[in-house]
């Protein structure tokens, strides 16, 4: 290397770079790979001989050891310093951090209702101190009770992030907040309003993230409109959207459902659609299990169960039974099948992955009058020892349905021309359909789902909905 | 109870991990960061914010390598923040030496190894000049002070020790 850039590393080492040598020694270094070798391998140097003191801590053979006395080791001793006051820090940040989650926490979720969360930055276990952060709520209700009093209770879905103590943005969903007048000022934002909340209680819809529902209950709320700046001042009672472009008063008929979220209305005039459960005439519902003591039974719910463990005594197979003979002489167009699951409380969800069922149909239509009360596991139509399947001879598939990992509730449809075909066929006035796990749980102890039978309380029962000709 | 129980066996293993690799952290710093009093402060802040982020630390991958990514880190930031005072290495440049430890940390290694038996090679007057020089963490006055010789004679043996040094590394390495 050439004297030039060995004196600048030199000055470089000892703190004694001008301005100048500064800027050279850059230029000298960002311009050849060998420069910024020996840049690096000389500062590397520098630092290694300031850890180890010259060397002396590692090299007993070294003159004069015990003469280097308390100025060995300076930096090591330094640095040791430096760890255990960090360690120290530790320990505090440690004790702060068990009661805050965040150094920073102005928020605490204080409660939540059927609350099913989603991807966000911040904890959503009950008493959790929040800071600045998201939070993804997919179902359920949850409030958030900020420092300085206010009150936040969001429905999912809804998707709401914590600015500060006195400032939160709704980026989607809904929520209602209550601020009492210590916490006059709260803000909450939305992709077309800025709300401040005068001492009141309102509730916020964020539609599609892009358009704001307002509406005070009570209080004062002053509004303002992104896009032209100008300030709304809300009384009780008052309702306002607020467009991108534009507010108007509100209209509770703008909240419609969007059309995802639930499958297209079946077509034909309303006359014509039929709605048959396992409630009426002839119809039953139950399901089957091998002759087992076990407490796990249920008077309202659709047991369904296949696992993998060697005794199948836990497995469980659903049975529904419609009664057509509303339909009797007309031809089917449509058909779709419901079922309402709801959580059984038997067994380990996370030992059952997402799951696949499928509905089968009876087509050997001399098995239609089984009985509930007198039918077992043997001699269930159809029947097959396999707990994934049926008699193929007797019954054929019509529909599958997927209930993804730990799911328990919502509602499930199967649908289609082979469901409308078999619907079609029938000659004595009655369907039977059998429900079958097609996904084996692990065997230790996997979930059992549960549908609403015809005698739960508050679901619906299994409903066939038909447009007929 | 549950909780605090791997709190507290996270807080171990932080400290056990930290004190492994503190050399390494050491050094990689003072190699972006000559000053000591600056380096020193570098280091403070890594430390902080590797106890801070430590819950995104996976166990059982390379720790070294994250605490040097947090180093650098702070290390940029702290030459932004000294940036008004006085006239730095540009990011790019820091960057670029940051590069080049990692892309040659096992030579650095082999190097720092050779360093030590490079050191006993010293006829005793350079080597006594070098353990005046750091471990005492010290100037060039004291070690002027304490070696009989002008400041500016001190500086011109360091730098020579210093040459002889890295010179006497590289030929090491050469070495088959």
């Amino acid at each position: 290397m050439d004297d030039e850039l060995r004196a600048l590393c030199s000055a470089a080492v000892e703190g004694r770079l001008t301005d100048a040598e500064t800027q050279r020694l850059e230029v000298r270094v960002r311009s050849a790979p060998e420069a910024l070798r020996f840049y690096t391998a000389f500062l590397h140097m520098h630092a290694v001989l300031t850890w180890n003191a010259g060397g002396s801590e590692t090299h007993p053979s070294s003159p004069e050891p015990q003469q280097l006395g308390p100025q060995v080791r300076t930096w090591r001793r330094r640095f040791l310093v430096a760890c255990t006051l960090a360690a120290c820090l530790l320990v505090a940040i440690f004790l702060v951090r068990s009661r805050d989650t965040s150094p920073v926490a102005f928020a605490t979720l204080t409660d939540a209702k059927a609350d099913k969360w989603g991807g966000g930055t911040l904890p959503t276990v009950i008493g959790s101190r929040l800071g600045t952060g998201r939070l993804h709520l997919v179902e359920g209700l949850a409030t958030l009770s900020f420092d300085n009093g206010a009150r936040v209770r969001l429905e999912g879905p809804a998707e709401l992030e914590l600015v500060s103590g006195s400032h939160c943005t709704l980026h989607g969903g809904r929520l209602v907040a209550k601020v009492p007048p210590p916490a006059i000022g709260f803000v909450v934002d939305t992709p077309t309003a800025k709300l401040i909340d005068l001492g009141t209680e309102f509730g916020v819809n964020v539609r599609d993230h892009q358009t704001a529902d307002v509406q005070v209950f009570n209080g004062l709320v002053d509004a303002q409109h992104h896009a032209t700046g100008k300030i709304e001042r809300m009384p009780t009672g008052q309702g306002l959207t607020f467009e991108t472009n534009a507010v108007r008063p509100f209209d509770p008929l703008m909240e419609t459902p969007p059309a995802t979220q639930a499958p297209p209305p079946l077509g034909g005039n309303r006359s014509d659609i039929l709605t048959l459960t396992t409630t009426m005439g002839q119809g039953q519902d139950g399901y089957i299990q091998p002759p087992v003591e076990t407490d796990h039974r249920s008077d309202v719910l659709i047991l369904v169960k296949s696992t993998r463990t060697q005794s199948s005594n836990y497995n469980r197979k659903g049975y529904l039974k419609i009664d057509l003979t509303p339909l009797q002489g007309r031809k089917i167009q449509e058909a779709r099948l419901t079922l309402t699951a709801s959580p059984t409380g038997i067994g380990f969800a996370s030992e059952v992955p997402d799951a696949t069922f499928t509905v089968y149909g009876l087509t050997e239509e001399s098995l239609d009058p089984w009985d509930m009360r007198t039918m077992t596991w043997a001699n269930a139509p159809a029947h097959s020892p396999v707990p994934t399947t049926v008699n193929r001879k007797q019954a054929s598939p019509l529909g599958t349905f997927s209930i993804p990992q730990a799911v328990q509730s919502g509602v499930y449809v199967i649908e289609g021309t082979a469901l409308v075909d078999f619907l079609n066929r029938d000659t004595n006035g009655l369907a039977t359909f059998i429900i079958v796990r097609d996904t084996l749980g692990s065997g230790r102890q996997d979930y059992v789902h549960g549908f609403a039978n015809r005698n739960h309380p508050t679901l619906t029962p299994p409903t066939l909905k038909v447009t007929v000709r | 109870m549950a909780d605090s129980n791997s709190e507290t066996g996270s807080v171990d293993l932080f400290v056990q991990l930290l004190a492994r690799n503190q050399q390494r952290l050491f050094v990689y710093v003072r190699t972006l960061v000559p000053r000591p009093d600056d380096a020193e402060e570098v280091l403070q802040n890594t430390n902080l914010v590797l106890w801070r982020e430590f819950h995104t630390f996976t166990p059982g991958t390379n720790f070294a390598a994250w605490a040097c990514r947090v180093a650098l880190h702070q290390v940029l930031a702290w030459r932004k923040k000294r940036q008004r005072d006085r006239l730095q290495f540009s990011e790019e440049f820091m960057l670029a030496i940051a590069q080049e430890v990692e892309d040659h940390s096992d030579v650095l290694e082999d190097r720092s190894h050779a360093l030590m038996q490079c050191l006993d090679k010293l006829p005793p007057a350079q080597r006594e000049i070098i353990r005046l020089r750091y471990a005492e963490g010290g100037s060039i006055d004291t070690v002027a002070e304490h070696a009989g010789r002008t400041v500016e004679a001190t500086y011109r043996a360091l730098s020579r020790i210093r040459q002889t040094l890295h010179e006497c590394v590289s030929r090491a390495l050469a070495a088959p």
